[in-house]
C-alpha cells in the first residue's frame, strides 16, 4: 500500500470527555496513517470510540494529545478537504434537495451561480435528477442518503468520511448505494481518493475497504488493522471473503 | 415544561435565593405625588386606542423575541450558561411578576418623564409576560436538533452569524411560533392589568383599549365596554386567522419529524394554509417581514462571517476572544448584580422594620386561602365537565374550540366589571377576588385537562366497559389516574396565573371607590399607592415571592415528577 503517498496521519491522539463521573477516556494511543487511492474501513463495538475518531480526522473536535496532519501538515480546525456522510442523513427538513446541498458550499467562496451548477452537477451524478426542489420529508431513505452524498461531493472533497452509512437504509438500497459509492470512489473524474468509513457489519468492511481497521473500547484503541487484498468486485460467498470475516470476527469477541 | 425540569440538576435553592433577593433589592415604590393627572375625556376614537395597546404589545414582543433568541443561543451553545440562565429564567416564569410594576415605574421614570416612563414600564411589564417561555422554546428548538445534523452543519465550516441564521433559527422556529401566540395571550393580560393600574390607583392615563374599558366600567357606559370588549376579541381573531395560523403552517415545514406523515387530514390543512399565506395579499406583511429579515442577515453574514476561518478553530486567537469577551459581559453582570443587591438588601434591613411587617405572615396565609379556595373552584367545575366531555367525545372538539375562543380574551379586561357588579349585587370585595382569580386560573387547568382526557386510549375505555365499572369508579380508577400528570402541568401553571391575578384583584380602585381586602397583594399595592413606603414593599416582595418560589420547587415539581413517573401512558 506505501507505494501510495500519505494524505493524513493521527499521531499519538487521545481524546478525554468531562462528565458527572470525572474524566471519561473516550480514546487513547491512536496511531493511524491513510493514503491516496485507499478505502478504508474502521470497524469495532459500539462506545468505542470510532465516531471520537471520525470527528477528530474531519477536525471537528480537537484531540486532547497528540495531532493530526493532512499532507503533512498540521489540523488546526476542520479540514476543508474532508467531507462527511452520516447515518441519519443529516439534513436540514426546511430546505430542498438542492438548497440542502448548496448549503455545503457556502464556506467554499463561490458565486451562487457556480454553486447551484455543482450542486446540479452532482444531483444528476447520484441520479436524483428531477428531484431538485423536493424536500428531504418527501424522499425514501435511499434517496435522502442520496442527497447526503450529493452534498458531500459537491464539495469536492480530497477525503470522504462516512459513519455508518447504509445502517439505516433497507438491505436491497443498501448493496445498490455501496456499487455506487465504490464506482464513485474509483472514478478517475472526482477528487476524492481515500475513503473512510465506520461500520458495525464486518461483511460491508470485508466487501468495500482495503484495509480494515479495528478497534475497542474502554478506552478506545486499536486492536490490528487487517488488509483484504481481494479482487472487486468481491464475492460474499468466496471462501477468502469468508475467511476475512472470520479474522475480524475473532479480533472483536 | 417537564422535559426542562428534568434538566435542571443544580443547587436551585441558592439560585432561587439570590435572584429573589435581587428582585426584592429593586423594589421602589415611585412617588405618587409626582403623578400629573391626565384625564382625557375619550375624545379618541376606540381604533386609536386599539393601535395604542398593540404598538405596546408589538413593542414588548419585538424585544421578548430578541431576548429568547439571545438567552436561549447562549444558554443552548454551552452548559455552563445553561446552568445559570435556565434556571432563573424558570423562577422568573413562575413568580407575580405584576407585583413589580410600580418598582419598573419607579426605574423607567429616572429614564425620563413620567409619561415616557410610566409607558416604558408598562412596555417591559408585557415583555415579562412574553419572553420566558420564548426562551426556553429557543432553548429547545436548538436542543433537539438531531445529532447527526447538527454534525453536518458543524463539519461545513460555517460562520457564527450563518450558522445562526441557518441552522439555529429555523431549528427554533416551530417551537417560537408555538409560543409566540400564548406570549401574546399573556401579553393582553398584563397590558389590561397595567392599564387597570395606572388609572386606578395610580391615577394616570395610559391611552389603551383597557383604560377605555376600566373608564367604561367606571361611568357604567355599558355599550363603551361591550364595544371594547368586541374590538380587543376582533383583534384577537384576526391575528390568529392572519398571523398564528399561517406562520403556524408554515412552521410544520421547519419540523425534523422525518417519519411517516400520519394525519394526511391535517398536512393537507396546513397545505391549504400554505397556500393562502403564500398568495394572499393580506399576508404580504409577513413576506415583506421575512424579506427584510433575510436581507439583513446576509448583510451581517458579509461583513462577519468572512473573518472566521474554520481551518484555525483549534488555535484562532480572535474567535477565543470573542468568546471570552461573552462570556466576560455574561459573568461581570452576574457578579455585579449580586454585589449591588445584596448592598440593597442590607440596607432595608438595617433600616428599622415597619409596623405592618408583621402583618405579612397573616397576609399572605389570607392570600394563600384565596388562591386555594379559587382553585377549588376552577376543579369543581372542571373536572366534571371534563369527565362528562370525556364520555361524549362528539361535543369534545366543539367545546375545545369554544373554550379556545373564550379563553383568547385576556380575563383582567373583566376585572373592573366582576369587581363592580359582584358588590353591587352581594356586597362583598371577597366574592370579587374568588370570581377574579377564578377567571385567571380556569383556562390553564382546563386545557391541561381535556389534554390529559384526550390521550386516554379506547383501549383503556373499553376496559371501563369490559369490567362493567359504574361512572364513579370508571372516574376514580381510569379518568383520574390518567389525567394526573397533565393536571399537575394544569395545577401549577394556573396557581401561578392565580397568584398574578391576586396582585390586581386584592386591591382595585374604581373612580372614587376603593375595593380592597386583607392580603399580601392588597399589602403591596398600598405601601406602594399610599403610603410609599418602600422597605415595606421590600419586604413584602421577598416573602411573596420566597414562598411562591419555596412551594413551587418543594411541592409542585417533586408532584410533578411523581405523577410523571406513576401514570405516564407510554410504556
Amino acid at each position: 500500500m506505501n507505494e501510495f503517498e500519505k494524505i493524513l496521519s493521527v499521531e499519538n491522539v487521545g481524546r478525554s470527555f468531562k462528565t458527572k463521573a470525572g474524566n471519561f477516556i473516550a480514546l487513547e494511543n491512536i496511531n493511524l496513517d491513510f493514503f491516496e487511492e485507499e478505502f478504508v474501513a474502521i470497524v469495532g463495538p459500539s462506545g468505542c470510540g470510532k465516531s471520537t475518531l471520525l470527528k477528530i480526522i474531519n477536525g471537528m473536535l480537537k484531540p486532547s494529545t497528540g495531532k493530526t496532519s493532512f499532507r503533512g501538515k498540521a489540523l488546526g480546525g476542520i479540514n476543508l478537504e474532508c467531507s462527511m456522510v452520516y447515518q441519519n442523513f443529516g439534513l436540514l427538513p426546511w430546505l430542498s434537495v438542492l438548497e440542502n446541498i448548496e448549503l455545503g458550499l457556502l464556506s467554499r467562496e463561490l458565486s451562487n451561480a457556480q454553486a447551484q451548477k455543482k450542486a446540479a452537477h452532482y444531483i444528476d451524478k447520484v441520479g436524483l435528477d428531477g428531484h431538485e426542489e423536493a424536500y428531504p420529508r418527501e424522499l425514501s431513505g435511499g434517496m435522502k442518503q442520496r442527497v447526503g452524498f450529493a452534498r458531500a461531493l459537491a464539495i469536492e472533497p480530497e477525503i470522504l468520511l462516512m459513519d455508518e452509512p447504509f445502517s439505516s437504509l433497507d438491505p436491497l438500497t443498501a448493496i445498490n448505494l455501496r456499487e455506487e459509492i465504490l464506482d464513485i470512489w474509483e472514478d478517475p473524474n472526482l477528487r476524492i481518493t481515500t475513503v473512510i468509513m465506520i461500520t458495525h457489519q464486518i461483511e460491508e468492511a470485508v466487501e468495500m475497504a482495503d484495509r480494515v481497521i479495528v478497534m475497542d473500547g474502554s478506552p478506545g484503541h486499536v486492536v490490528k488493522e487487517v488488509k483484504i487484498p481481494l479482487e472487486r468486485p468481491r464475492n460474499r460467498k468466496s471462501k477468502e471473503f469468508d475467511h476475512y470475516v472470520g479474522e475480524i470476527f475473532e479480533l472483536i469477541t | 415544561m417537564g422535559p426542562i425540569w428534568k434538566n435542571i440538576q443544580i443547587k436551585w435553592y441558592s439560585i432561587a435565593l439570590i435572584l429573589v433577593a435581587l428582585l426584592a433589592a429593586l423594589s421602589q415604590t415611585p412617588e405618587v405625588d409626582t403623578f400629573i393627572v391626565e384625564l382625557d375625556p375619550l375624545a379618541n376614537s376606540l381604533a386609536s386606542q386599539i393601535f395604542y395597546s398593540f404598538l405596546r404589545m408589538l413593542g414588548a414582543f419585538v424585544f421578548a423575541l430578541v431576548f429568547a433568541l439571545t438567552f436561549g443561543v447562549l444558554a443552548a451553545t454551552s452548559t455552563t450558561r445553561a446552568k445559570v440562565i435556565l434556571p432563573v429564567v424558570d423562577i422568573l416564569q413562575s413568580v407575580p411578576l405584576l407585583g413589580f410594576f410600580p418598582t419598573a415605574i419607579f426605574w423607567f421614570m429616572k429614564l425620563g418623564s413620567a409619561k415616557v416612563g410610566l409607558e416604558m414600564a408598562v412596555v417591559f411589564l408585557i415583555f415579562t409576560s412574553q419572553a420566558w417561555n420564548l426562551v426556553f422554546a429557543v432553548y429547545d428548538g436548538i436542543k433537539n436538533i438531531p445529532e447527526s445534523t447538527k454534525q453536518a452543519v458543524e463539519s461545513m465550516a460555517l460562520g457564527p452569524v450563518a450558522k445562526f441564521r441557518r441552522l439555529y433559527l429555523p431549528a427554533a422556529f416551530p417551537r417560537i411560533v408555538d409560543n409566540a401566540a400564548l406570549s401574546w395571550a399573556n401579553g393582553w393580560y398584563f397590558l389590561m392589568a397595567c392599564e387597570i393600574i395606572a388609572l386606578g390607583p395610580l391615577n394616570y392615563e395610559v391611552p389603551g383599549l383597557g383604560s377605555v374599558m376600566f373608564r367604561a366600567v367606571e361611568n357604567s357606559d355599558w355599550l363603551t365596554f361591550y364595544k371594547g370588549l368586541g374590538a380587543l376579541f376582533a383583534v384577537i381573531i384576526a391575528m390568529d386567522f392572519f398571523i398564528w395560523r399561517p406562520l403556524g403552517a408554515l412552521a410544520s415545514v421547519y419540523r425534523f419529524d422525518f417519519g411517516a406523515q400520519d394525519e394526511e387530514n391535517s398536512s393537507e390543512l396546513s397545505e391549504d394554509v400554505l397556500s393562502f399565506y403564500r398568495n394572499h395579499w393580506i399576508c404580504s406583511p409577513l413576506h415583506w417581514l421575512g424579506q427584510s429579515v433575510d436581507w439583513i442577515f446576509t448583510k451581517l453574514e458579509d461583513s462577519f462571517d468572512d473573518k472566521y476561518s474554520p481551518e484555525k478553530t483549534h488555535t484562532s486567537k480572535t474567535w477565543k476572544w470573542v468568546d471570552a469577551c461573552i462570556s466576560i459581559v455574561f459573568w461581570t453582570g452576574i457578579a455585579s448584580a449580586l454585589v449591588w443587591s445584596s448592598l440593597e438588601i442590607f440596607e432595608v434591613l438595617t433600616t428599622p422594620h415597619p409596623m405592618t411587617a408583621a402583618s405579612l405572615l397573616l397576609a399572605i396565609f389570607y392570600s394563600s386561602l384565596r388562591v386555594l379556595g379559587a382553585y377549588v373552584l376552577c376543579l369543581s367545575w372542571i373536572l366534571p365537565l371534563c369527565f362528562w366531555l370525556h364520555r361524549r367525545q362528539s361535543y369534545m372538539r366543539w367545546a375545545q374550540s369554544t373554550a379556545q375562543i373564550l379563553a383568547s380574551i385576556p380575563a383582567t379586561a373583566f376585572f373592573p366589571v366582576i369587581a363592580v357588579l359582584s358588590f353591587r349585587f352581594f356586597h362583598t370585595t371577597e366574592l370579587a377576588v374568588a370570581l377574579m382569580l377564578v377567571t385567571g386560573m380556569q383556562w390553564y387547568l382546563l386545557f391541561n385537562i381535556i389534554g390529559g382526557a384526550q390521550s386516554i386510549g379506547s383501549d383503556l375505555k373499553d376496559l371501563g366497559k369490559a369490567l362493567d365499572l359504574t361512572r364513579l369508579q370508571y372516574f376514580k380508577n381510569i379518568f383520574l389516574p390518567a389525567i394526573a400528570p397533565a393536571l399537575v402541568t394544569g395545577s401549577i401553571t394556573a396557581v401561578g396565573g392565580g397568584w398574578n391575578a391576586l396582585i390586581i384583584a386584592e386591591y382595585i380602585k374604581i373612580g372614587d371607590k376603593l375595593y380592597k381586602v386583607f392580603g399580601i397583594g392588597a399589602i403591596i399595592s398600598e405601601s406602594t399607592f399610599e403610603s410609599g413606603d418602600r422597605n415595606l414593599v421590600a419586604y413584602a416582595l421577598f416573602f411573596m415571592v420566597f414562598v411562591i418560589v419555596t412551594i413551587n420547587k418543594l411541592f409542585w415539581q417533586p408532584l410533578y415528577s411523581w405523577a410523571e413517573k406513576k401514570f405516564r401512558m407510554d410504556d
